[in-house]
């Protein structure tokens, strides 16, 4: 499949990041555990393009993002649906405000396995099931394990602040997010990693007792 | 084309042989919802985008609220094609392919037609409101599986497209709730 260079538009199709994955070899994961302990916790607003393997934009979504060390992240859709991904490190709340159903899964699941878990983790043994390489302020994160959904993780950072995130699956989609308004080591309270489970819910609890 | 749903108030519905005659001249449109599945081993919700090329060809995408895609089916007339977890697999029937492959099923062949409130040859026990939209009716699937359908809501414009429906078989339980129908 031959890739030819496309001038990188505001949202970079995944050809362009799959050819500078491939320029840069050596093993980046020090330099990315370094930035990503200078985030103790980081909240934007996001803007969420979805394309498909031929680069047709399938979805558009916006919301917003907050982490917190260790493993704690929020987020949040408010559109094309109102719904919500949220873990205080130990659950993990799936949140659909339409379906009025939560889905409850131990943090370390599979399902717990979502690109906010990764950023938010500095365990060593999580971290050496991926390989990392950088190309200048952009880290490609790629899972050992072939059968992850997600096939590669893009952080782009600039003067220390995640700015962009691409999501590639194996079905080979990708989710490209823009972050703005973004705040990074600013205090945010445990409780917003949390989910109030209100009765009305339907509840689906897929924790291992 | 007035297919958009205007916003409430409601109109009127416009009488049922009209809107059933609309409704089957309906050859093309894309319909974005959520989409919740619960089966015996399968707990799933995402954002489903169906994409009606004409009477018989269409692609449907759902993909979780990372944008991480979960399935993509494409229908055309003789082929439909499966994309589950990076790997394409052809089949004459998609409903007992997906259901192999992702551990749930949805009746996909009458698909086109129950999006739109219409029965399809195969419904039994139908029943209706008083405004003689479709509201309940039971259909057997290509994999053998009965399946109540129900709906639970309608756009409220003249049209009355469905808005929220239900779909159970004695094991499955599928939640559709439309945001929005596109020409």
């Amino acid at each position: 499949q031959t890739v030819e260079v496309v001038a990188r538009p505001d949202f970079a199709p995944h050809m362009q990041a799959l050819r500078q994955q491939r320029m840069a070899s050596e093993d980046a994961s020090q330099p990315l555990m370094q930035q990503l302990a200078k985030i103790k916790s980081f909240s934007a607003d996001y803007q969420q393009r979805v394309y498909d393997i031929q680069q047709q934009l399938l979805q558009e979504g916006q919301g917003k993002l907050a982490l917190k060390q260790h493993a704690r992240f929020r987020f949040e859709s408010e559109t094309p649906e109102q719904s919500l991904l949220v873990s205080d490190g130990k659950t993990l709340w799936f949140y659909n405000e339409l379906l009025e159903q939560v889905s409850i899964y131990d943090a370390n699941s599979e399902v717990g396995q979502t690109p906010f878990a990764l950023l938010t983790s500095t365990d060593k043994a999580l971290w050496q099931q991926y390989q990392v390489t950088q190309q200048q302020q952009s880290f490609f994160i790629h899972p050992l394990d072939v059968g992850n959904p997600v096939q590669q993780l893009m952080l782009t950072f600039k003067d220390d602040q995640l700015v962009e995130m691409q999501v590639i699956d194996i079905n080979q989609q990708q989710s490209v997010y823009l972050f703005s308004k973004i705040k990074v080591n600013s205090s945010i309270a445990d409780k917003l990693f949390t989910f109030t489970v209100s009765k009305n819910l339907d509840v689906d609890d897929q924790r291992q007792r | 084309c007035g297919l958009k749903p205007k916003v409430p108030p409601a109109e009127p519905v416009m009488n049922a042989a009209a809107r059933q005659q609309q409704l089957n001249a309906m050859q093309s449109f894309t319909v974005q919802a959520s989409m919740g599945i619960k089966a015996p081993n399968e707990s799933i919700s995402g954002n489903l985008r169906w994409q009606q090329m004409n009477a018989n060809d269409f692609q449907a995408r759902l993909a979780n609220m990372l944008g991480i895609s979960l399935f993509e089916l494409t229908q055309q007339t003789n082929f439909s094609e499966l994309l589950v977890k990076g790997e394409r697999y052809q089949a004459a029937d998609a409903s007992s392919l997906l259901w192999q492959l992702a551990g749930w099923s949805i009746p996909l062949h009458d698909m086109p037609l129950w999006l739109r409130g219409l029965p399809g040859a195969s419904a039994t026990e139908l029943q209706y409101d008083a405004a003689g939209r479709l509201t309940r009716f039971t259909l057997q699937d290509s994999t053998g599986i009965r399946w109540q359908l129900t709906y639970r809501s309608f756009f409220a414009d003249a049209l009355s497209l469905p808005k929220q429906l239900e779909l159970s078989s004695d094991d499955t339980h599928i939640r559709l709730v439309i945001r929005s129908w596109q020409p």
